[in-house]
């Protein structure tokens, strides 16, 4: 950003007042947060500029966990960090669509900053979207810092940039320096300690994934007949099964089939003494980038590999003694099938196509089974379900059938797992009766006596009063001194008792979670490794651009108008224009849209405007996906990825749905008098015939020069349409009338989901410059030079029979001047010019103007050197400014030298 | 769009269908009455951008958003096939998801033989809604009564709320108090005073702590009253859980005596075989459930009526929400319905 802007930065942080509403959110969502004990792994979404180092951090990242070295990186990836945490990385390309996914789902935010540069147009948006889909945990990076030779010159940019990302993330950051790059890696030590803050780091909830799950694919396969299947975790909250889902960045499709399948970097939970991580536990998942990862079947999984254990290590390890080979000899039976597989097809000279060809039975998969193919869930409990259930079955073939009326008693006869079965998948009488109350069977009086017990009397858990008060002081006395101890080792009992209950309740919760997710109902925790086979899905993937597979919430399926507050960026260069399509990304979905813009009169009425105000909030109104009230949404004029101006056109904020809203738009209509008879005055030229008029009866109407008045009746006499009006007074010929009245303004029912082969909807000036349409000239909006001709009142003539009446003063002919105005004429005419002043009076005032005049003097010397000075101040900074350009000049000749010399000492080589 | 066939049940898909915004078509087995198209009507008052399309075997309802009319007073007769409570039931479910509060005068029966009175709602229903919303603003009172010919007048004010709390109830505690309302219109007052010693005369053997009012209708002018008298009992226990029943003069029912124990052996039956909610209102109990919040939820029922198991399956048709039944203990995770009708500023 230029310098202007930065200079514009405040000095204390704003908290914005999305993060006041974040706040209150925290408690209440820490209650929750105790009710899923697995995490999905953290988000990491690494977000920077082109040639900010996005793919280096993310390779030094991974090699510093695993050890592993990325080839090339596609896609997500995820890592073992320590036994229970695990995170991916994505990387966030500058697209205005990724940028804006991307936004939505990181759990933290990963900023990279090329010090070099300095802050760039992406980091801006990229943060003001962040902003706007709820603030996730945000940390800066700062690379490229070996550019800056001069120690306090790096300082003194360090300490801007830092001031710079507070004010924009509101003060709750972190920010890293990044040093210079060894090997095509970061040092270790930085790495180092980003991955330590990444660790500890605590997930900020943002509500709208609080409430919304959703699957971020980490590779997908497309199969024949159209079906893709899409394999990633459950993040967010958890997952509750539905017929639909939706592919942000592409639309809706039905699900075919979702399911959980094994976890490709699981959790360990064995409990050993040792918390680090073995060699063999580091492990790195990312299927779409090449780690040297083998995939064996399209349906089966993959083998990542964390050690070369699927090359036989005495192919490479030539050091190690003869002993250990004998230990690898063993360990190798023991090996998994596929690591055998593998090997054995190393060994192999020839292909296996050609070795299809020399024989027709060759089993691929000989002993392997595919375990991984099957969902697991818990196969121990269903079992158990199904022998109760056959047990049931066994004991009392009941046939139950269901007829009005009737009640299912919860006994002996009927399990609960039978019960569950007879809801859900016994398709017998559904909805076959008209709702009623039940009314019970009634038996006869005596059958009842058992429940007594179920009646209570009296003081209910409250002991019986004694009566002999005097004895019952005495015992008191005496049990005094004993009970102030019971009480003191009461109350600390209490306190450990109420400990140990919140644990047990927190734990209670716990298992109820559990049980439900665990019990087969379509839940799916979240966390949770899940494979996603969709129908009909056409659509290309692009492999750089996240698959983010949502569920939306019950209703938010549905379209309809919405009214927002809404707000220009202050970056974005030009105002936005009512009825002009804009893109917003709202909720998961991202849509262009035909919003009118409007602002909220006193007595509530919604007033049309035309443009959105400058610095202002106004309303907006669209058709939509509905979101629930409070979510941000982001608007976007184009698609398009040039970065010649701020890309977000403006932000708001979810208020209000509805199916209909009035936005009225202000509409004068204009008509001339063309008889005036005192008060009344017949009008034509406002309305067309005489039954606009009688629509119009008894309207409000008023002239230019304020007299008000109404509409009585059409008149016969004028063109058609004219009327019969009265005021509060007699108007004049000349004057116009104006009726104030209010239309309502037509919503556009216009709604296009932006996907990926999207033609989206053009504005009416980009239509123009397309087609070279000149504006419409309309004569009459034109303005018009006007000669005013300066109006000549005529003289004040007083009429004959008033002169007379009038008091001799005021007569014309002898009217006298007023004593006042006698004077005021006489000192017009000649000014007294007497001075009143003594000779001492004299000196003093000519010593006052002297003394002045020597002020004066000395003021202006100060303020020429003011000027001196700060022009040499001038000079000095630009000198700083020239100096630091021939610095970067200077880096990236030498860079460029390095590169040359490097070149041709490879040519030479080779 | 999901379609139900061979249904007569409508109202509860009608109301699920309304809260969850997703449009239904119902093919019906058979006409289910003329309350069909009173509770379409009835539907379509309180919203704005519903479509109904009504023909020979079904309808395909399109829900819109409540509005409530933006709070004004309307008035709206239920007509003589159903009480007033067949749709108060669900009008007050769907007033939680409103944009303005629902103020409405309801005119036709307070009390018949098919559905529940409209003093057991009182009692009842709205303190186990109440359950789930603590701080809900409603108010319910009956103006006047009417039996069969439908001359009684209801008047309803009920706040909209953001969202449904999850509840945990799994023990009822003993019963310690019985209340009651008799009612009666164009009979003599003595009529009410021996259904009520009728009822004390059962419950004498277990709980001292009865109390049942009367309530006779006064004549008005201009307006015709049909006679008739019913009692509404309500059981409260210690944990603040109230369970209902009712009992109406017809002709198996024809003496007041009748009329009273029938009534009190009817609460006695109930007591012993519900668990937390009477059998007619738990299916309203695990609606409201299936849409609290995303947390879990649990209920202990007694015996399940046939209504209850079709709402179930309706639940799970159109939210996606399925109970775990373990020990007569239903319970659940709710899909976290949020009131998108709601106005904010």
């Amino acid at each position: 950003m230029s310098d202007s802007e930065e200079e514009q930065v405040k000095q204390a942080p704003i908290i914005k007042p999305h993060q006041k509403q974040q706040k209150d959110f925290y408690a209440e969502q820490l209650q929750a947060n105790e009710e899923a004990d697995s995490q999905a792994p953290l988000l990491v979404v690494v977000q920077g500029p082109k040639g900010s180092g996005k793919t280096t951090l993310i390779k030094s990242l991974v090699k510093h966990y695993t050890g592993q070295k990325i080839k090339k990186l596609v896609g997500p990836v995820t890592v073992r960090s320590n036994k229970q945490h695990r995170v991916t990385f994505i990387e966030c390309p500058s697209d205005i669509n990724a940028m804006s996914d991307l936004s939505k789902v990181a759990d933290l935010a990963l900023i990279m900053i090329d010090a070099s540069i300095g802050f760039e147009m992406e980091t801006f948006e990229y943060l003001s979207l962040l902003n706007n889909h709820g603030f996730p945990n945000v940390m800066g990076v700062l690379t490229h810092i070996d550019f800056f030779k001069d120690n306090k010159q790096l300082r003194k940019t360090r300490k801007k940039y830092k001031k710079r990302f507070e004010y924009e993330t509101g003060g709750n950051y972190k920010l890293f320096y990044l040093q210079a790059l060894k090997n095509e890696y970061y040092l270790k030590q930085d790495i180092h300690n980003l991955a330590r803050f990444i660790s500890i780091i605590k997930i900020a909830p943002v509500r709208w994934k609080t409430e919304h799950p959703f699957v971020l694919a980490d590779r997908y396969e497309q199969g024949k007949d159209n079906t893709t299947t899409f394999y990633g975790y459950v993040r967010g909250c958890t997952y509750r099964l539905n017929d639909r889902i939706h592919f942000v960045g592409q639309g809706d499709y039905y699900i075919e089939s979702f399911e959980e399948v094994l976890d490709p970097v699981e959790i360990i939970t064995t409990q050993k003494k040792h918390r680090s991580l073995k060699d063999t536990e580091k492990l790195v998942y990312a299927p779409m980038s090449s780690i040297g990862a083998l995939t064996i079947d399209a349906t089966a999984g993959y083998i990542t590999i964390p050690q070369p254990i699927f090359t036989e290590k005495n192919k490479f390890v030539n050091q190690e003694e003869e002993d250990e080979e004998e230990v690898e000899e063993e360990e190798e039976q023991e090996l998994p099938e596929g690591v055998k597989m593998v090997r054995e097809l190393q060994q192999m000279t020839e292909g296996i196509d050609k070795q299809l060809e020399e024989e027709e039975d060759v089993q691929l998969l000989e002993g392997f089974e595919l375990e991984q193919e099957q969902p697991i869930k818990n196969k121990n409990n269903q079992q158990q379900i199904q022998q109760q259930r056959e047990l049931v079955r066994l004991k009392n073939r009941v046939n139950i059938k269901i007829e009005n009326g009737t009640v299912l008693p919860i006994s002996d006869t009927l399990l609960a797992t039978d019960l569950h079965e007879l809801i859900y998948q016994n398709k017998n009488g559904i909805n076959e009766f008209d709702s009623v109350r039940y009314i019970p069977k009634v038996q006869e009086r005596d059958s009842y006596k058992e429940i007594k017990e179920l009646f209570v009397t009296g003081f209910y858990g409250q002991s019986d009063v004694v009566d002999l008060e005097y004895l019952q002081k005495q015992i008191e006395e005496e049990e005094q001194e004993e009970k102030q101890e019971e009480q003191q080792e009461q109350e600390k009992q209490d306190q450990e008792d109420k400990q140990n209950q919140n644990q047990k309740e927190k734990q209670n919760r716990q298992q109820l979670v559990n049980q439900l997710t665990q019990s087969n109902l379509g839940l799916y925790k979240k966390g949770t490794y899940v494979k996603i086979v969709i129908k009909d899905f056409s659509q290309q993937i692009r492999d750089d651009y996240p698959m983010i597979l949502a569920r939306s919430e019950v209703g938010e399926d549905n379209l309809g108008f919405i009214k927002i507050r809404i707000k220009k960026h202050r970056w974005h260069s030009n105002i936005l224009k009512s009825n002009d399509p804009i893109i917003i990304s709202l909720g998961w979905r991202r849509f262009q849209t035909i919003p009118i813009y409007c602002v909220q009169d006193p007595n509530d009425r919604l007033r049309f405007i035309k443009y959105t105000p400058e610095y202002d909030y106004c309303y907006a109104i669209f058709y939509g996906n509905f979101a629930p009230q409070g979510t941000g949404l982001v608007c976007t004029q184009s698609l398009s990825n040039k970065l010649s101006k701020f890309r977000i056109a403006a932000t708001g904020i979810v208020l209000e749905m509805n199916h209909q809203f009035d936005v009225m738009k202000k509409l004068k209509l204009v008509g001339e008098p063309f008889k005036v008879i005192k008060n009344t005055a017949f009008i034509k030229g406002m309305f067309n015939s005489s039954l606009e008029v009688a629509k119009f009866q008894g309207g409000l109407i008023k002239t230019v020069s304020g007299l008000r008045g109404h509409i009585k009746k059409p008149s016969k006499l004028g063109p058609d349409g004219s009327f019969r009006a009265t005021f509060e007074d007699k108007i004049q010929m000349s004057d116009l009338v104006f009726c104030r009245t209010w239309v309502r303004m037509h919503l556009e029912r216009f709604y296009r989901l932006i996907t990926s082969d999207v033609k989206l909807m053009k504005t009416m000036w980009e239509l123009r410059q397309e087609r070279q349409i000149p504006l419409e000239f309309k004569a009459d909006s034109a303005y018009q030079d006007q000669e005013r001709v300066p109006v000549k009142f005529a003289p004040l003539r007083i009429p004959n029979n008033l002169q007379q009446n009038l008091p001799f003063e005021s007569k014309e002919k002898v009217k006298s001047l007023s004593f006042r105005e006698k004077l005021r004429q006489q000192v017009e005419k000649n000014l007294p010019v007497k001075s009143n002043m003594t000779d001492k009076e004299k000196e003093v005032y000519s010593l006052i103007q002297r003394l002045n005049t020597i002020k004066n003097e000395k003021e202006k010397k100060r303020e020429e050197k003011d000027v001196q000075k700060q022009k040499i101040k001038d000079a000095q900074f630009k000198g700083q400014k020239q100096h630091l350009e021939e610095g970067k000049r200077k880096y990236k000749q030498q860079k460029q030298k390095e590169k040359f010399i490097k070149q041709v000492k490879k040519q030479q080589q080779q | 769009m999901i379609s139900f066939q061979q249904v007569i049940n409508f109202r509860e898909i009608l109301l699920c269908s309304t809260l969850s915004e997703r449009a239904v078509k119902i093919e019906f087995s058979q006409y289910p009455g003329p309350h069909l198209q009173t509770m379409l009507k009835l539907l379509q008052i309180i919203q704005t951008g519903c479509k109904i399309d009504v023909n020979t075997k079904g309808i395909t309802y399109i829900p819109g958003i409540i509005t409530n009319q933006d709070g004004m007073l309307q008035t709206y007769n239920c007509g003589v096939d159903r009480s007033i409570s067949y749709y108060l039931e669900i009008l007050l479910v769907l007033s939680l998801f409103g944009k303005a509060p629902l103020n409405i005068e309801l005119n036709g029966i307070t009390n018949d033989n098919t559905d529940q009175s409209v003093d057991s709602i009182i009692n009842a229903y709205i303190p186990l809604v109440k359950k789930f919303i603590p701080d809900w603003d409603v108010s319910l009172k009956v103006t006047r009564r009417g039996f069969l010919a439908g001359s009684g007048t209801v008047i309803l004010h009920s706040k909209p709320i953001k969202q449904v709390q999850s509840i945990s109830l799994i023990e009822r505690g003993p019963i310690c108090k019985i209340r009651g309302v008799c009612s009666g219109s164009k009979v003599a007052p003595n009529l009410l005073n021996r259904v009520v010693s009728q009822c004390r005369n059962v419950f004498n053997d277990y709980i001292p702590d009865v109390w049942i009012h009367t309530d006779l209708q006064k004549s008005q002018k201009g307006i015709e009253f049909q006679s008739g008298y019913a009692v509404s009992l309500i059981a409260e226990s210690t944990n603040g859980l109230f369970i209902s029943c009712d009992c109406e003069y017809s002709n198996e029912f024809n003496n007041p005596e009748n009329v009273g124990e029938t009534a009190a052996l009817r609460l006695l039956d109930e007591i012993k075989n519900s668990g937390c909610v009477d059998t007619t209102q738990q299916q309203y109990a695990l609606l409201l459930m299936a849409i609290s919040q995303k947390k879990v939820s649990q209920i202990k029922l007694g015996r399940i009526s046939t209504h209850t198991i079709e709402t179930l399956r309706i639940i799970r048709s159109i939210f996606g929400v399925t109970f775990n039944i373990e020990d007569s203990v239903f319970s659940c995770i709710g899909c976290g319905l949020i009131n998108l009708s709601r106005q904010t500023q």
